[in-house]
């Protein structure tokens, strides 16, 4: 552990965080925190294994609220401090489950990033460690905060479509740059593309339309693999001779790697579709994607009720409404909402929001939005659709709600 | 392909405006003229689909307030 004791001096009323896994997610997240108007939290403590990543947490943590923080290497040692009220937990994916268990046991409220642990013994133990601890737990659900998915689910539950029917809806990230180079490309590591990609979007449909009753899905590895792209077997990009969108620099980058995405071995998937049938009998598909082109990156939804149909981009923040029994057979019916205020910022409004939905859950002593049910029923959802296709069949949710039980 | 949204208006000139940001980073908004946002499509055959929308946010109107 080392410490800027000189200049360590905080606020005693605000909650005091400790940050660990202090690498791209955490920056964003904590740079909310500390900009927070209402001055609810504070940043006391930092924990990651790479002294760069520290440095720049300390050098933020610095700059926003002028005082050091205790920097530490070992986790373990981060909860031991009794100063920390709360931490935020966003190292990589197969770190989440004995990170969250140790830092409720240690009295901690908890933001976690996602997912809920890699498979479903990890979520369980999750929700029932947040659950004995009393204390708060926030999964980084940010989507729940984004404009568009709040205005989409409050016109769902006000019954402007009336009873929702049917849902399509679509993923295409073009994030193969690091999920192929980095500690995202090891199935291992993340519980597959699903489990660390569309878990967000299962929380949402949990959120919107309920309990699931089955799940079926499929993925395949259709593009990142040899011969996706004609660059003669190479296995970096500095030895390739034919550059692809997603070249990068030997050095840097978001993974300082510059591994061949198509070349290198990974065993995570590129694509895969989801079909879940809820107790309400509402038929969802969903389906991702890595190979898109870049201008098609967005989630595109599409939820057709018994009244009225509402469709949307995420990126654009608009969501159009047309009603089902339009007499006029024109558009004259539709509706098109802004739901984003000018100047939206990261996962279109949700980073903002999310974070300080926290701290005031905190405050206040209660569940946070994003809290035990909603990882319990996401991580029901999503994990039960990658069981699905490793297993190579439906799945029901009795069994796995039987075998997990939520949290009593 | 274009996609822009913002109030359209009449400028001082007469001429179809609307008011939108240029940047996310500039928070001013300008009144662009239509023909401003069109011309590179000039000669072309193009697919238009307009809407009034409407702000789903507290304590502003939308279009048609
Ligand atoms: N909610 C969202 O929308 C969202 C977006 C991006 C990432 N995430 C999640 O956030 C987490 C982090 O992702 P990222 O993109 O910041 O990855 P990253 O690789 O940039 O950061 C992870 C950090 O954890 C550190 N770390 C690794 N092992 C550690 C250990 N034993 N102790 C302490 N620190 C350790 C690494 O050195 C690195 O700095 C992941 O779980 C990811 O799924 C969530």
């Amino acid at each position: 552990m080392s410490n800027n004791n000189s200049e360590l001096e905080s606020n005693s009323d605000r909650i005091k965080f400790g940050l660990i896994g202090t690498g791209a997610r955490c920056g964003g997240l904590s740079r909310t925190l500390v900009k927070d108007p209402e001055q609810r939290g504070d940043v006391i403590a930092l924990c990651d294994i790479n002294q760069t990543a520290l440095k720049k947490a300390e050098g933020m943590v610095k700059s926003y609220l002028k005082h050091g923080t205790k920097n530490y290497t070992d986790y373990r040692e981060l909860l031991d401090n009794p100063d920390v009220d709360a931490v935020i937990i966003s190292p990589p994916d197969f770190l989440h489950h004995k990170m969250a268990i140790d830092a409720f046991n240690a009295g901690k409220h908890v933001f976690l990033e996602k997912p809920v642990g890699i498979n479903l013994d990890q979520m369980i133990d999750i929700v029932n460690a947040a659950k004995n601890s009393g204390k708060t737990l926030e999964v980084g659900y940010v989507l729940r905060y984004a404009p568009f998915f709040v205005e989409m689910k409050k016109m769902i539950d006000d019954e402007e479509i009336g009873e929702p029917l049917f849902c399509q809806a679509l993923e295409e990230y073009y994030g193969a740059y690091h999920f192929y180079r980095g500690w995202w490309k090891k199935k291992a590591n993340t519980g597959g593309i699903m489990i660390q990609k569309i878990c967000h979007d299962m929380d949402l449909h949990y959120w919107m339309f309920g309990k699931p009753k089955k799940i079926c899905a499929f993925e395949s590895l259709m593009n990142f693999k040899p011969g996706g792209w004609d660059n003669k077997g190479a296995v970096t990009c500095h030895e390739c001779e034919n550059r692809c969108p997603y070249f990068t620099p030997e050095t840097g980058g978001r993974t300082n790697s510059d591994e061949c995405v198509f070349n290198d071995p990974h065993d995570i998937t590129d694509n895969c579709q989801i079909i879940i049938q809820f107790e309400t009998g509402l038929n969802l598909s969903m389906g991702m994607n890595f190979f898109n082109s870049r201008g098609q990156s967005d989630r595109h939804w599409r939820v057709v009720g018994s009244k009225g149909e509402i469709t949307g981009r995420l990126s654009t923040g608009m969501i159009r409404y047309d009603p089902r029994f339009d007499s006029t057979m024109g558009f004259e019916k539709t509706k098109v909402y802004l739901c984003n205020k000018p100047g939206t910022g990261g996962h279109a409004g949700g980073d903002a929001v999310q974070i300080l939905e926290f701290l005031q859950a905190i405050k206040e002593g209660r569940e946070s939005k994003a809290g035990i049910e909603s990882a319990y029923w996401s991580s029901i959802m999503i994990m039960g659709a990658q069981m699905s296709a490793d297993k190579d069949k439906i799945v029901r949710i009795q069994d796995l709600t039987d075998k997990y039980p939520y949290p009593g | 392909m274009t996609q822009f949204n913002g109030k359209l208006v009449l400028d001082e000139d007469g001429l179809l405006c609307v008011k939108m940001h240029i940047s996310p980073m500039n928070p001013e908004l300008y009144d662009i003229p239509l023909q401003e946002l069109l011309e590179d499509l000039i000669n072309k055959d193009i697919f238009m689909e307009v809407f009034a929308t409407q702000k789903r946010w507290e304590g502003e109107g939308g279009s048609e307030e």
